[in-house]
């Protein structure tokens, strides 16, 4: 098992009001699988991600990733595993802008390693040119496409070899024959033997899955 | 994060708002260069001051009658003086690392020759006075032992004296009236220039003492306003000064209870006093220096807090990524001491620059000192430092979470 989600909560505190974005959700996830969460806007599957994605803790509940008990884990050493364990692709890519691409996938191996910048431009071209951008390396990413600004954060994301790749959205921006793109391209790396979790609202994207869990209100309906 | 990388990372950051980081920097550029200026003309000042007490001559020490420290000085005057040329005598001949010492009778009086006339110092000294105060002879001889023994009516004129009263007609050999007496000049003196208090050194007529005595104040005693002496070297001159005042005390027959008659003084003590009261000055300036400086490391803060602010997804994604909080406090504080020490590389260009245009303009000495230079690059790096440290803690603080959602 490489994830394992034990009676997770989140609540938010804003004000007076508690707003319980996850609610009790267990789920296992298995090293290898192509799996989505599905979900009405607002119903939790951001938060879940972040929690899976070891950047918010969960306010209760167990969480074991890789067999290590993440609630436990100091801040640091969270920072420390999603350097090395986890690719994030955002909803809104989050990408630096006047940046060039290939800078931008170069970031994550700024923490926690030591290449030498030669090693890391090499990693981060290639990175590029598996997504479909080496030509495009040197343009910052108000000079490229939105289908091509997810690659360059699908890219970042692969750049540390990561055992779970997860990605909020990513064909949420684009149009269907990108978006088809995309999902090909996650589903080739699935079978390089990353773990990937994807978020969706669109049930063309879900078909790519092997396994879709809905979630409502911060539950998981069905499994 | 390495810290190359954490430079590039910062410099790379500083170029993407070039109009703002110049801005910012424009506190430190103007703290520095004026620190750099200020000190660059205090040092000057300085270094002229203690050239000019070199050129009050060699390892001297002077000894005045009366008690300085009760403040009872008498310089001829009313009351009888209590040195004497024989106790320079006594001197000599009996304290060790003595080069050369001279009795001085001092007296201001008019010289007249032809139609000309000027009132200067008259300067009754001995034949040791020349190698004493380290100066030389522009044309004609000094006078002889036998001169002073004889108390013959000649002298040897300074520079000013000669430009006032001759112009360019060589005055050796010609007569000149002082205090309505005939004097033979038998030379001129080499130009001093000022002394370190403004006084111009060369507005002086050099006579023997005797003659300052016998013939112009018509008396028949010993006593002189001064006893100057030259040193071996001024290793020897707590040694010299205590066997100095022992020989007086003795001299003057003093009861050991009784206060000195006479007081020693040397030149690092003026030394000291000048070299202290321009510390005094350049610490004065130094301090709204620093002023300038606190409100340029304000500016940093100011600066480092919007970039915080603005970038607060961009530290979002960092942390996301596996930076630390500790990886983003070092990348907002370099950058925030990147920015100053930039600021202080131009601060220390254009305060040497303004400190040479000081220089060029108004005919001051400055001294651009390497001690300066660093201690500028030190001091811009701590101010950035420690202004840069709580934007970049608030920024290493946030939750990685809500730096994302920041919009
Ligand atoms: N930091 C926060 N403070 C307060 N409430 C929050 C916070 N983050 C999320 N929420 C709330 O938690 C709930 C779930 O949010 P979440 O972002 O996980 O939804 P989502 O399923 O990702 O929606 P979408 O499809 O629109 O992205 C929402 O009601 C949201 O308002
Ligand atoms: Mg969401």
């Amino acid at each position: 098992m490489l994830i394992k989600l034990d009676k997770i909560s989140k609540i938010y505190h804003v004000g007076e009001v508690d707003i319980p974005a996850v609610r009790d959700i267990s789920l296992d996830i298995n090293a290898g699988e192509l799996m989505a969460i599905m979900g009405a806007s607002g119903s939790g599957k951001t938060t879940l991600m972040n929690i899976i994605g070891c950047l918010d803790r969960p306010s209760k509940g167990r969480y074991l990733l890789d067999g290590q008990d993440i609630t436990t884990m100091s801040k640091n050493e969270l920072a420390y595993v999603r350097n090395k364990k986890i690719g994030f692709v955002f909803q809104s890519f989050n990408l630096l802008s006047r940046t060039s691409a290939l800078e931008n996938v170069e970031l994550p191996m700024f923490y926690g390693n030591n290449l030498t910048s030669r090693q890391k431009r090499a990693r981060a071209v290639e990175v590029l040119e598996r997504v479909g951008l080496g030509q495009r390396m040197k343009h910052h990413p108000s000079q490229l496409s939105g289908g091509e600004q997810q690659r360059v954060a699908i890219a970042r994301s692969l750049v540390n070899q990561p055992k779970i790749l997860l990605a909020d959205e990513p064909t949420g921006n684009l149009d269907s024959k990108r978006g088809k793109e995309i999902m090909e391209l996650f589903q080739q790396l699935n079978k390089e033997g990353i773990t990937i979790v994807l978020i969706t609202h669109d049930k063309d994207t879900a078909f790519y899955a092997r396994r879709v869990v809905h979630v409502k209100d911060g539950l998981i309906v069905n499994n | 994060m390495d810290i190359f990388t954490t430079i590039r990372v910062a410099l790379w950051a500083l170029l993407r708002n070039k109009v703002r980081s110049f801005l910012t920097m424009l506190g430190i550029i103007i703290g520095i260069s004026a620190v750099i200026a200020v000190v660059a003309v205090g040092e000057g000042a300085t270094v002229m001051i203690k050239g000019q007490i070199q050129s009050m001559g060699n390892n001297l020490v002077t000894i005045f009658p009366g008690n300085m420290s009760r403040g009872g000085v008498s310089f001829g005057g009313g009351s009888r003086s209590t040195l004497t040329a024989s106790d320079g005598d006594a001197i000599i001949r009996e304290c060790s690392n003595i080069k050369a010492i001279t009795p001085v009778n001092r007296r201001g009086a008019q010289v007249i020759f032809q139609e000309k006339n000027s009132w200067t110092m008259v300067m009754g000294v001995n034949t040791s006075y020349l190698e004493i105060r380290n100066w030389q002879m522009s044309s004609g001889s000094f006078f002889q032992d036998s001169d002073v023994t004889g108390a013959t009516k000649v002298c040897i004129l300074g520079a000013t004296v000669v430009e006032e009263i001759f112009g360019v007609e060589d005055p050796v050999g010609q007569i000149i009236r002082v205090k309505n007496m005939p004097f033979r000049v038998l030379g001129t003196l080499e130009k001093k220039g000022s002394a370190a208090w403004g006084q111009d050194q060369d507005d002086v007529i050099v006579m023997p003492w005797t003659t300052v005595s016998r013939v112009i104040q018509n008396s028949q005693l010993n006593e002189v306003n001064q006893v100057i002496i030259s040193l071996t070297s001024m290793d020897m001159l707590e040694k010299a000064k205590k066997e100095i005042t022992a020989l007086l005390r003795e001299r003057h027959k003093l009861t050991p209870s009784a206060e000195d008659d006479f007081s020693i003084m040397d030149v690092t003590e003026v030394t000291k006093t000048i070299t202290e009261t321009s510390r005094t000055m350049t610490l004065l300036l130094g301090i709204i220096a620093s002023i300038s400086l606190l409100v340029g490391g304000i500016g940093i803060m100011n600066i480092m807090l919007v970039s915080v602010t603005e970038r607060t997804r961009e530290i979002g994604l960092r942390m996301a990524v596996g930076a630390r909080g500790k990886d983003i406090l070092m990348q907002f504080l370099v950058e925030a001491t990147v920015l100053a020490v930039i600021g202080g590389i131009f601060g220390t260009t254009l305060g040497t620059i303004g400190a040479k245009l000081i220089a060029q303009f108004s005919n001051w000495p400055v001294f651009i000192s390497v001690n300066a230079v660093l201690l500028a690059f030190v001091f811009s790096a701590v101010v950035g430092v420690s202004f840069g440290f709580f934007p970049a803690w608030r920024a290493a603080r946030l939750n990685p979470i809500e730096a994302l959602r920041y919009e």
